[in-house]
């Protein structure tokens, strides 16, 4: 095996284009993710954040320009070692899956394994940390389909840390869960992030997550990197309306001085 | 971590009492008929294999066993494969079309007089793959076209080009001379008819390839109903894995339907009802899939040959007649199998 050098961002998109269906869903999409690095993605429904993550994950192969990960480009990359850079939470678990979450715990580590060998020590390890981490050990003997969403949810990013993957990249993971869940699930990617070195690439939503979760933000409209800076620098107004399409106010807190929170006008 | 010990040791239990059921019936069913046959035709097929009883046995029943056996396992195995790529749960070869698919290709073969006058012939099997084949490709083209992997529009396309061949294959049968409109019409309602024991080993390929296909890519069935992104980004070789997958069970479905016809609704059950006690890992699955897949198959078959003696029913009619009140209560009476 190519040993990933350790120089290169660990995701690298250059003038990546896609089309679907005859429509160009991402145009010349340019931007890096460094190692440990947290980053948000936002934008607007269908401003083509799932498109890319789809390409990404390797599950659409048909675009033009380059995707590196790790420094090497996906192309010539089998699926193992394309897992061992990066793992993908979705939105939400499907959530019919009668599997229980200490058997989909064991598939995350297939990347590791060859063909037949059972699980390692070093599986039994990954799984046993990831899950202390995320704290999803009680759900271990239940079936997912059993579990609320919110606990679906962090069995997949426990998932997703088992695998030892450098980088997550994780579509909305708050979209779907109550108050309790978006908080815990904010803590544990900021602690995955923080403790573990995994760099995040985040698509959202929410202004809010991305300027106090993340180090840098990617903003893409129609297709575009429209602007990418700092997460302060996004509080700009103008900038605002033009990659949301609406306009946005602040409001501060009456008390303490923690950073004012953004609300779209007429929210 | 893992299901506690008493509870596993359950599940085994479980298993294994299904596998000594499906052998059951595999030992049993022959014995079954018309015509008694005494015990002692085991040991005449070496010392008087020409004496009825032992022809009875030997020649008719057992090879018509050993047929259906492995006939019902395939499909349901090929059933539970494609309900895990599709990841619908109703998903199975003959909704898909891929039976009509491969029915049409074996008709077509009867059709122009290549069949011979066997009841099966390789060319009626290499007509089901290319018709099986042709299926599989319009409707990944059409996913394609679509640009989605929306479970439910493919399964509409499948319905939908099912219904196309099936009125092709009627086309046929009204077209063609009597003695190839009767083949037609008694294969397409699914029989199994054959006739010694190679005749009765044909199917014993597909049940290989299928079960063999479905253990290797186990773990990768696992990971691919949790979806595409999941499944890539855990290490599976998507597209590799589900064209080796489909092209596989298209062969396997290929040879059973070219030597039973189209028989419905069976990939259906088999591993709905194997998932009950087997769980959903597709190593276990599997190989509870073809046990209550091949019973299944034997015993409607055995039915089909005694119910209504002397006369012989197309097995497909029982299947179907069991198997639609049965798909019926999957839809509403269940929604978590």
């Amino acid at each position: 095996m190519i040993e990933n050098d350790n120089q290169s961002p660990i995701i690298g998109i250059s003038e990546l284009t896609i089309s679907l269906g005859g429509k160009k869903i991402l145009r010349d999409v340019s931007f890096d993710v460094g190692r440990g690095e947290f980053l948000c993605i936002v934008g607007k429904n269908g401003a083509g954040k799932s498109t890319l993550f789809k390409c990404l994950c390797g599950v659409y192969k048909n675009f033009e320009g380059e995707l590196r990960l790790a420094g090497r480009p996906t192309d010539a990359m089998r699926a193992r070692e394309r897992a061992r850079i990066v793992a993908y939470v979705p939105q939400s678990a499907p959530p019919d899956m009668p599997y229980t979450a200490g058997e989909f715990m064991e598939m995350s580590r297939y990347a590791w394994r060859n063909g037949w060998s059972g699980s390692k020590s070093s599986d039994e390890r990954a799984i046993a940390s990831a899950v202390a981490l995320a704290g999803t050990g009680e759900f271990s003997s239940r079936r997912m389909c059993d579990l609320s969403g919110g606990e679906r949810q962090k069995v997949m990013i426990a998932s997703a840390i088992a695998s030892e993957s450098d980088a997550i990249l994780m579509d909305e993971p708050t979209t779907f869960l109550d108050y309790a869940h978006q908080v815990e699930t904010m803590e544990m990617m900021s602690r995955v992030n923080r403790e573990r070195g995994v760099a995040m690439l985040v698509v959202t939503h929410d202004v809010n997550i991305a300027i106090r979760m993340s180090g840098r933000v990617v903003a893409i409209a129609g297709g575009r990197v429209e602007w990418s800076g700092a997460p302060d620098e996004l509080r700009e107004p103008a900038r605002l309306r033009s990659i949301f399409g609406v306009a946005f106010e602040q409001y501060f807190p009456v008390l303490g001085d923690a950073p004012p929170l953004l609300a779209p006008v007429g929210f | 971590m893992r299901p506690s010990g008493s509870e596993k040791a359950m599940k085994k239990s479980y298993i294994g009492l299904f596998f000594l059921a499906s052998f059951a019936v595999l030992a049993i069913c022959p014995w079954i008929g018309v015509q008694g046959i005494s015990p002692s035709v085991i040991f005449d097929a070496a010392n008087d294999p020409t004496g009825q009883e032992a022809r009875i046995f030997w020649q008719i029943r057992v090879p018509r066993v050993l047929l259906a056996w492995c006939a019902g396992a395939t499909f349901g195995v090929c059933g539970m494969v494609f309900q895990a790529l599709f990841r619908n749960p109703l998903a199975e070869p003959s909704l898909l079309g891929v039976s009509s698919g491969a029915a049409l290709g074996a008709a077509a073969v009867i059709r122009l007089g290549l069949a011979g006058s066997a009841s099966s012939s390789p060319m009626m099997a290499v007509g089901a793959f290319i018709g099986a084949m042709l299926t599989i490709a319009i409707i990944s083209g059409f996913s394609r076209m679509a640009r989605s992997t929306k479970d439910v529009t493919l399964l509409l396309a499948g319905v939908a080009i099912s219904a196309l061949f099936s009125s092709l294959i009627m086309v046929f049968q009204y077209t063609g001379g009597a003695s190839e409109t009767y083949k037609l019409l008694s294969w397409t309602m699914g029989g199994i008819n054959v006739v010694g024991i190679e005749e009765g080993a044909r199917a014993i390929p597909s049940l290989l390839i299928s079960t063999a296909l479905a253990v290797f890519y186990s773990t990768e069935l696992d990971l691919i109903t949790f979806g595409d992104e999941i499944a890539s980004t855990r290490g599976v070789e998507l597209e590799r894995t589900k064209r080796i997958l489909f092209v596989g069970m298209s062969v396997a479905v290929a040879i059973v339907v070219a030597n039973c016809g189209p028989i419905a609704f069976l990939g259906l059950i088999a591993p709905h009802i194997a998932r009950m006690a087997a769980g959903p890992r597709h190593l276990r699955l599997t190989m509870l899939t073809a046990a209550v897949g091949g019973a299944a198959l034997t015993i409607c078959d055995t039915a089909a040959r005694t119910l209504w003696a002397p006369a012989d029913l197309p097995v497909g009619i029982i299947i179907s007649f069991l198997g639609a009140p049965f798909f019926l209560w999957l839809l509403f009476g269940s929604r978590k199998v």
